[in-house]
């Protein structure tokens, strides 16, 4: 741990904080800290390892300073040697995010590096996401205007954060939004909104790769130095209702996450909701084949780094420890995705509602592989080649599916409840390479005492079921809320099938105003850290960990 | 102004490079020098790995055509898709460790720093890079083999062809059995359960990180390699394991730059040589 780093940064902190809020001058300073920390030991019997170094951190400094025709801001980063599971190019130290943004009236000029999404994330998502290692920010600049009521125009060029390094690749391209109901009256009188979207970005990256033929190395192939993509997309709303269309196409990109073939990307979703007091329906579906799109070419399948696009997860985001042991992370290679939950509220003072009333939630979550015709054989496709053939409905096998329903209820004035089913199927074959597909049961009991004003006691128990893999799981936890600043967490989650082993977990936490404070001892589990459909492999870990955030 | 930003809408619509299927390669440029080098392919694999026949496959073919008698593949069954199954060995877990490596088929070429890669197309281009590059060593080994109580003797010669400085030279043996009849996971689910498994590691016969090459001073301080110079390694009396089939077993030698990290020893392959234990003879593989 570099001491004199984090004691400058801890100065910055500081002086900042005396110096915040000074809107008298026009300008406010904000930012963020967050740094954790692991003193890492071994573990033997989980696969835990210890680092060389007494402990391992992931540390960032955010400040802003915002005004009315300016803003300015940036991030220091420190993890010379990072929690376990980010990858070695994670490491390193410094000042990788900065920018300068001007605004005056309709427009918004940004230079330096930037986050930026075009409509669902198909075709351009520069974003952040810190427990999974992400931040594909793009260096370079960003002109936002609204020329006229109802259209929004982004137009953006640069070059991504690959890590500490640059992306090969060269990324520009625009979005132009409108938003039609504001030109007609009687749309607004009647409640219909209408918005059409239409994107473009292309990459530029010299093609000077040495792609060998495998069956021929006097042979090289002949890389295109331009990918396009486009997406177009309405959303149309209409009091309750509301529906979402989008369709997105890349052009011929030979990489190393698909083989090196040369097919166009596909990808195009459907959604629509309805929604009034006490109820709400969703569905949605989602067809996406070969939609990567990435700034270096021959960046490892593996490797979450130079990413430009996104492809939304249709699987349910869990927060429940048994219900999240095998997340599903959106496949590359395309799949076919349905998702639909049914939400009701029971009104209070009806026999199913009760006294204090009753919400019920009906989720389910199918996603299977598209068909996949190898137009030349063997088991993966031929580089150089077309890849494969894929009839648009035909889909193949099962990935992933989550049927839940979830039941909230609040049982007297001090005590409300909670409980889950969930039957899940997750094909590890597809998604680890690892045999066979985990068909669980699981159940989830939550209950939420309130004791007196000042302290709540919550607990948990949950129970996996499954003939697959390491069998049965158990899980348990209660905590303490002592308000306004305290609470303490004990936790464990027990193997009860194969290995027998514990994950026990003791945590305190201690929040006040902007800070939070917790300190935690326990052993984590092997296994995938997943948000928006994005995973991380983490390695089992033994230790104590502090985490600090402030916000300002 | 319309007219124009049209213009330019389309012309971006359709300056990608569209290239046809018979426009997908061109002329490569490289050729392999004419040089006695043999890389060594270390292939980190497992029996649960679903991708690694192909992986396996890939590199056999271009060990029987571009690259034939120029490369010598072994098959370390380490990582957590080798974890528990009866080909895995400590050994090479160690070594996969030691990079930190965490998927399968990891494929490392010459033990170089930076030539490790799950993608296909990096393999060739890098061996091809090792076959064209300076040749500092040669190796040549042999042994005798007592079929009675399954004891070896190594003895290998190494020549220095280019003055090698600032670093310590090792040698190091490779236990390795060739057609290992046992299961293989294949992509879809499948299984094949008399999967034939080529050129399996089964030990480091001279510990883990090798051995220093010395002259006859015994000196293991030096770090300098005089062009023309000769060196001579023996291992006496190394027991082949009982559950090994002898009549399969080769010994992979190679000669390498030790490292300075102490948890990851062996550095750059210099050169490899290859021979097969036969019952009571001794053959060197062309």
């Amino acid at each position: 741990m570099n001491y004199r780093l984090l004691g400058t940064s801890l100065f910055l902190v500081t002086s900042s904080l005396l110096m915040a809020q000074e809107e008298e001058r026009g300008f406010t300073l904000s930012g963020s800290l967050q740094t954790d920390v692991l003193f890492g030991e071994e573990d033997a019997a989980i696969g835990a390892t210890k680092s060389e170094n007494v402990s391992q951190s992931n540390t960032y400094l955010d400040l802003n300073l915002l005004s009315k025709y300016v803003d300015a801001g940036g991030r220091l980063e420190y993890m010379r040697d990072p929690l376990p599971g980010f990858v070695d190019n994670f490491a390193g130290q410094g000042l990788p995010y900065f920018y300068v943004t001007g605004k005056l009236k309709n427009v918004e000029l940004t230079a330096g590096d930037f986050y930026e999404q075009f409509g669902s994330g198909f075709v351009l998502r520069a974003y952040e996401e810190r427990s999974l290692g992400i931040d594909n920010s793009i260096r370079g600049g960003r002109l936002r205007l609204n020329p006229y009521k109802g259209i929004n125009i982004r137009m953006l060029g640069g070059n991504q954060r690959y890590y500490w390094e640059r992306s090969d690749g060269y990324l520009f391209g625009g979005d132009v939004e409108l938003n039609v109901d504001q030109w007609f009256r009687r749309m607004q009188d009647n409640m219909w909104y209408l918005t059409l979207g239409g994107s473009y970005v292309g990459k530029y990256e010299k093609a000077d790769d040495l792609i060998l033929n495998p069956n021929d190395n006097s042979l090289k192939l002949n890389l295109p130095e331009i990918v396009n993509a486009f997406d177009v997309r309405a959303n149309l709303q209409k009091g309750n209702y509301s529906f979402l269309a989008e369709y997105a196409q890349k052009s011929y990109d030979p990489t190393a996450d698909n083989g090196y073939i040369y097919k166009k990307g596909t990808a195009v979703l459907l959604s629509g909701s309805y929604s009034k007091r006490g109820m709400s329906i969703l569905l949605q579906a989602k067809r996406s084949d070969n939609m990567s799109f990435r700034s270096t070419r021959n960046v490892p399948k593996e490797d979450v780094g130079s990413t430009i696009n996104h492809l939304p997860a249709f699987a349910y985001q869990h927060t429940y420890a048994l219900a999240i042991l095998h997340p599903y992370g959106t496949q590359p290679d395309g799949e076919w995705a349905y998702q639909g939950e049914f939400r009701y509220n029971f009104k209070r003072k009806t026999p199913l509602g009760g006294k204090y009333g009753t919400d019920i939630r009906l989720n389910f979550s199918h996603i299977r592989s598209i068909d996949h015709q190898l137009l030349y054989g063997g088991n993966v496709p031929m580089v150089g080649s077309d890849g494969y053939k894929s009839d648009f409905f035909k889909q193949g096998e099962l990935y992933y599916q989550d049927l839940h329903v979830d039941i909230s209820k609040k049982l007297s004035r001090s005590f409300k409840g909670n409980f889950m089913y969930m039957w899940q199927k997750y094909n590890m074959q597809a998604i680890e390479g690892k045999e066979g597909m985990i068909d669980s049961h699981i159940f989830v009991a939550e209950g939420k005492y309130t004791i007196n004003k000042k302290l709540t006691l919550r607990a948990e128990l949950q129970y996996l079921h499954t003939k697959q893999y390491e069998g049965d799981w158990a899980f348990a936890l209660a905590e303490l809320t002592v308000l306004p600043n305290l609470m303490f967490t004990v936790s464990d989650m027990y193997n009860v099938g194969e290995t027998k082993e514990h994950y026990y977990l003791g945590m305190v936490t201690f929040n006040h105003k902007g800070h939070r404070l917790a300190a935690s001892y326990g052993r984590t589990r092997a296994g995938y850290n997943c948000s928006g459909g994005v995973c991380r492999y983490v390695p089992a870990s033994k230790g104590f960990q502090i985490s600090y955030n402030l916000i300002f | 102004m319309k007219k124009f930003l049209f213009f330019i809408f389309i012309t971006l619509l359709f300056s990608c490079d569209k290239i046809d299927g018979d426009e997908r390669f061109v002329p490569s440029g490289v050729e392999v020098k004419q040089s006695n080098r043999v890389v060594l392919v270390e292939d980190y694999t497992g029996q649960i790995c679903v991708g690694c026949p192909e992986a396996a496959d890939f590199l056999h073919s271009l060990s029987e055509n571009e690259y034939k008698d120029k490369m010598i593949i072994v098959s370390m069954h380490a990582g957590m898709f080798a974890m528990g199954q009866p080909l895995f060995s400590n050994i090479a877990n160690e070594y996969y460790n030691a990079k930190k490596f965490a998927s399968n088929p990891m494929i490392w070429i010459n033990r170089q720093e930076g030539k490790h890669s799950t993608s296909s197309t990096d393999w060739g281009p890098w061996i091809l890079e090792e076959l064209n590059d300076t040749l500092y060593c040669d190796i040549k080994s042999q042994f005798t083999y007592m079929a009675d109580n399954r004891t070896l003797n190594i003895m290998s010669d190494i020549d220095i062809l280019e003055d090698v400085k600032d670093c310590k030279l090792g040698i190091q043996y490779y236990i390795v059995e060739d057609n290992i009849v046992s299961f293989q996971y294949i992509p879809g689910g499948d299984y094949i359960l008399d999967y034939v498994h080529h050129n399996v590691f089964r030990d480091a016969v001279n510990g883990l990180w090798g051995a220093p090459l010395v002259d006859v001073s015994g000196d293991i301080t030096n770090l300098n390699y005089q062009k023309g110079s000769h060196y001579k390694y023996f291992h006496a009396n190394y027991k082949l394991d009982d559950a090994w089939n002898a009549d399969n077993i080769y010994v992979v030698s190679f000669v390498f730059k030790y490292t300075n990290d102490e948890s990851n020893q062996i550095g750059e392959v210099l050169q490899a040589n290859i021979v097969k234990l036969v019952d009571g003879n001794v053959e060197t593989v062309e």
